[in-house]
């Protein structure tokens, strides 16, 4: 059936060829896993009385489908194209084998690590976004995408995953209970100041875990301040002498953003002791801890300090951690269906236990399910969205029947946005420029500071291009969420509830009446209403009915009724996009 | 009621957080409506409200009588004339001394954590006296980015931002074609029945009725006549006070409006000849239309501000952050008139009577809005936070 395809649709070759690949490995174990996760559910349902969802329609599938794993609706092209061949399975593995699933991906992660262009302490974040990507787009599993993030020494261009320490540069403690919270959905920031108040965890403990993080410097110049004040003190004269304005303040940033500054590397002779309020009696104000994993299976601190890092990083990924498999399913399912297993995903365990799920056998049957495909994820999800409860309508009330009926993210709801403005939106892609940045900051020991200059004008006028050749609409980059950091399209996005990215997947999907007026009057409505628009010029050879049929498929996924032709029948183009943008099937997931 | 229903059930589920158990007891309520003036960036309490003999603490800003029992610096003279509805709190103390930190501390008295964001006392005041309008009942003017907003809160609670006062509020354009369209929208909407779409549907009849009703104009500064707007002063301050006054009117219970350009580490005298006279411009005339509209006596206005600055003049002449002593000021609703509270030492360096925190200063504004101070309430991993984090009520200013 596979060769038949071929020969429909010449597009489709290169999925297909792809496909065929996996297909061996997706029929013997991952459609079983499918199967049995909709059984586990069907006898849950069965056990509650309650009745398996229906099968939803084709048209509602394939959109749901594209926003889940591509992040953006589909276009009417794409939309008719999947119509002729009709099997969900096919487009599943067409969606997580394209780019859209990396970018998609990412913003997952990016809300997950708190990605920002600029790290803490200002250093560009550039390297480290782009180490991100690469790590999606070549599914390195996610147990060691975590290890290597927790192990990560070098500087933010000899090793861009330094920019998991960057970010919290400075504030070792908070940088501890983020890791807790994103990569074992654990909260355990109450015990940074004092125990639990209804937990299981104590300071001592608190302080016990991030010993494992002390001998971490994320300042280290590897003794190259010497160097950096010499050139400080040229600088410092051209100033003086008026040659240049502003040279001394320039080396300051050069020095930063050089990489010459934050180096991340081991300290070995640095100890964390208690703070000097310290309240409880276990241990005294200013006492040294030594640190221990109060869950799971013990790892304590031994006499080879440099092992610290790397034993925590085990303990952390190994598969008997009491939550951190758990953690990712939960917020992977989360993704795919629209409501957690486990309620809330920053905080799933009561100390080292589970905290009652919607579904306990499902969920440790998800966990298994990730530990035997050794933590790919692509493979993980595929699993996930070749279910059939996946492919049933989705419930509107929350009663574990379907997935749930819920509002695009702001990601999704700009990057549909976007789909619609300029047709194909994964066309533009921004430079892999880690090598660039790489051997762009040469040993300071070889550099006068007029060269020094020199190369930070050019880093300076390099970090700006990173837009180059992107699209535009009106002012702002008609281009997806993932490459989006400031400016006018950020703040649409936190209009609609995106993550702040200061806090772990901080994002929400809650209405407010500032989104329903940017609905309704912003410029991209604006943009999209133009007869100028794309979509506006497709339309000038279509029949009437046609031209309406092509603009609901291109907005909502389904055609018109003939009672909704006959509603639009004389209503102008810009109306009926106005109309569209606005109704509930295009900003919720049907 | 849907919205209402999903809102609370969303709010108990996903924030365990109780959403109506709290309303204040209007009673208590002394201040229905806060307009809380933020000037970022910090100002100099030596040179505005907490001046001294010194002259060399002073450089050149000097004392003037006002019609309170204190003195304040000759930058303020309109303010001088209506002391009498104020109180300065001289004896404000913390220690947090960089910009962000303290702004976030100014406005949720809590430390800034990088794992936990905290309300801003805007959104507890909406929270708490959740009423269920179109509109939320904090607006921040002139706002920054990096304002806390609803923190942990629902996010209905987050502030309605005005960019700039004299554009109003964005993407508010009433087009003519809106009633046809809603007519449409209507039609194909009708397919989906659901309590997501049902909220949306309130959404969408609320701000179409918000579009066409008289609230809308609250946010147009430019219906008011232009002697008037002159009077505020044409600074972004100005403006905003006049927008806040406006929305006083229209019974907003929030408004907070920020003014920038107070960190004053080179040049300290000159720039605060003009920041100040934006400040005296602006609060003089706001104070004065409340009061013959007569609103003073159920609005508070609170000038406030991340930390004071260095008694002794730099280089530069300017001075440097100092979060160790600085004033904050009450006006109108609930708190005694004419009178100073706290005071520091002969050089303003030193808080030498009845400190107060910015906690303190948050459970008294958030305690005159009609709030219980003392409540718990949880955060969505379940963890208790407080309005001020444990601040006290400054009984003695209240009136």
């Amino acid at each position: 059936m596979f060769i038949q395809r071929i020969y429909i649709n010449i597009n489709m070759v290169k999925f297909v060829t792809l496909f065929a690949i996996l297909t061996v490995n997706l029929f013997s174990l991952e459609v079983n896993h499918s199967n049995n996760i909709d059984k586990i559910i069907s006898n849950d349902l069965k056990y509650k009385k309650l009745s398996m969802p229906k099968k939803s329609s084709d048209d509602v599938f394939v959109r749901r489908a594209f926003l889940d794993i591509v992040g953006r609706i589909p276009t009417y092209e794409e939309g008719i194209e999947f119509k002729k061949y009709n099997d969900r399975a096919d487009l599943v593995e067409y969606l997580i084998n394209s780019q859209g699933y990396n970018e998609s991906m990412f913003n997952f992660y990016a809300d997950n690590l708190r990605l920002k262009k600029r790290l803490n302490g200002n250093v560009s974040g550039e390297t480290y976004i782009t180490w991100v990507r690469e790590e999606i787009k070549k599914n390195t599993p996610y147990n060691i995408l975590v290890k290597d993030i927790l192990t990560a020494q070098g500087t933010i261009y000899s090793n861009p995953a330094v920019g998991y320490f960057l970010r919290d540069e400075g504030m070792l403690l908070d940088n501890v209970s983020n890791t807790f919270q994103a990569f074992a959905g654990m909260d355990v920031s109450c015990a940074q100041c004092h125990d639990h108040p209804f937990d299981d965890w104590s300071q001592m403990e608190y302080y016990e875990l991030s010993a494992f993080f002390t001998t971490v410097n994320t300042r280290s110049d590897k003794g190259m301040r010497k160097e950096y004040q010499r050139l400080r003190k040229e600088a410092e004269a051209t100033d003086k002498a008026k040659e240049t304005k502003g040279a001394l303040n320039e080396i300051g940033q050069f020095w930063q953003q050089g990489g010459y500054r934050n180096n991340v590397d081991s300290d070995l002779k640095k100890v964390l002791t208690l703070p000097h309020d310290y309240k409880y009696r276990d241990g005294d104000p200013g006492e040294v801890i030594k640190a221990v994993t109060p869950v799971g299976n013990k790892v304590r601190e031994t006499r080879k300090r440099n092992k610290l890092q790397p034993s925590f990083a085990q303990w952390m990924v190994s598969e008997d951690h009491p939550t951190f498999t758990a953690n990712i399913v939960n917020r992977l399912w989360n993704k795919a269906f629209g409501f957690a297993l486990i309620d809330n995903l920053n905080n799933i365990s009561e100390y080292d236990e589970l905290r009652e799920s919607r579904n306990d056998k499902l969920l440790l049957y998800l966990v298994d399910v990730m530990k035997e495909v050794k933590y790919d994820l692509k493979k993980f999800n595929s699993i996930l969205y070749n279910t059939k409860f996946y492919g049933c309508e989705t419930d509107p009330k929350d009663n574990f029947q379907g997935p749930i009926m819920r509002r695009m993210t702001a990601a999704q709801l700009w990057d549909s946005l976007i789909t619609l403005y300029t047709g194909d939106i994964d066309k533009w892609q921004p430079e892999n420029r880690i090598e660039k940045f790489r051997y762009m900051f040469p040993d300071l020991t070889t550099l006068n500071s007029t060269q020094a200059l020199k190369i930070y004008k050019d880093f300076k006028k390099i970090e700006k291009d990173y837009y180059k050749g992107a699209p535009k609409a009106g002012k702002v980059f008609a281009i997806r969420s993932s490459h989006i950091f400031d400016g006018r399209a950020r703040n649409f996005m936190l209009e609609f509830g995106g993550s702040d990215r200061e806090l772990i997947e901080n994002g929400n999907q809650e209405a407010n009446i500032m989104q329903i007026l940017t609905l309704m009057n912003s410029g991209m409505t604006n943009e999209l209403m133009s007869v100028k628009s794309r979509l506006g010029k497709k339309l000038l050879d279509l029949k009437r009915e046609e031209a309406v049929d092509y603009v609901f498929r291109s907005y909502i996924g389904r055609s018109p009724t003939k009672e909704e032709q006959q509603t639009f029948k004389g209503v102008g183009f810009s109306d009926i996009v106005w109309v569209l943008i606005n109704s509930h099937e295009f900003k919720l997931i049907i | 009621m849907v919205r209402r229903t999903f809102i609370q059930a969303l709010a108990a589920s996903t924030y365990g957080v109780k959403a109506y158990a709290d309303t204040p007891v209007a009673d208590n309520v002394k201040a229905k409506n806060i307009i809380y003036i933020n000037l970022d960036g910090g100002m100099s309490h030596i040179d505005t409200f907490d001046p001294k003999d010194d002259k060399e603490v002073m450089g050149d800003t000097e004392k003037i009588i006002t019609r309170g029992d204190f003195q304040i610096g000759h930058r303020l003279p309109k303010l001088a004339e209506v002391m009498n509805k104020a109180v300065v709190i001289r004896s404000t103390t913390s220690k947090t001394g960089a910009h962000q930190q303290a702004q976030y501390l100014s406005r949720t008295s809590y430390k800034q954590l990088g794992t936990i964001t905290h309300p801003s006392l805007g959104s507890w005041v909406s929270h708490l006296s959740d009423r269920d309008k179109a509109i939320p009942d904090f607006v921040l003017v002139n706002g920054i980015s990096t304002h806390p907003g609803s923190g942990f809160l629902p996010k209905r609670q987050s502030p309605l931002p005005i960019v700039d006062p004299k554009d109003g509020l964005k993407n508010s354009k009433v087009d003519d074609k809106l009633q046809q369209r809603m007519a449409l929208l209507k039609v194909i909407n009708s397919k989906i029945n659901a309590p997501i779409a049902d909220t949306y549907n309130e959404f969408y009849d609320d701000t179409v009725r918000f579009l066409k009703s008289k609230d809308l104009e609250l946010f147009d500064i430019s219906k008011e006549p232009s002697a008037k707007r002159e009077r505020y002063g044409t600074s972004r301050l100005g403006q905003g006070l006049l927008l806040a006054k406006r929305l006083v009117k229209g019974d907003i219970k929030f408004i907070e409006v920020s003014s920038g350009g107070w960190d004053t580490h080179t040049d300290n005298f000159t720039k605060l000849d003009d920041r100040v006279k934006e400040l005296d411009d602006g609060v003089s005339a706001l104070v004065q239309d409340l009061e013959s509209e007569g609103l003073l006596d159920s609005t508070l206005i609170v000038i406030a501000t991340e930390f004071g600055r260095t008694p002794k003049i730099n280089v530069n002449t300017g001075r440097d952050h100092y979060p160790k002593a600085y004033s904050t000021v009450l006006i109108g609703a609930g708190v005694k008139g004419g009178m100073s509270y706290g005071e520091t030492d002969n050089t303003a360096s030193k808080v030498i009577k009845d400190p107060v925190t910015i906690s303190d200063i948050n459970a008294t504004i958030a305690h005159l809005a009609g709030l219980d101070v003392a409540t718990k309430h949880a955060s969505p991993t379940g963890r208790p936070f407080e309005i001020a984090d444990k601040g006290k009520i400054i009984t003695n200013i209240i009136s």
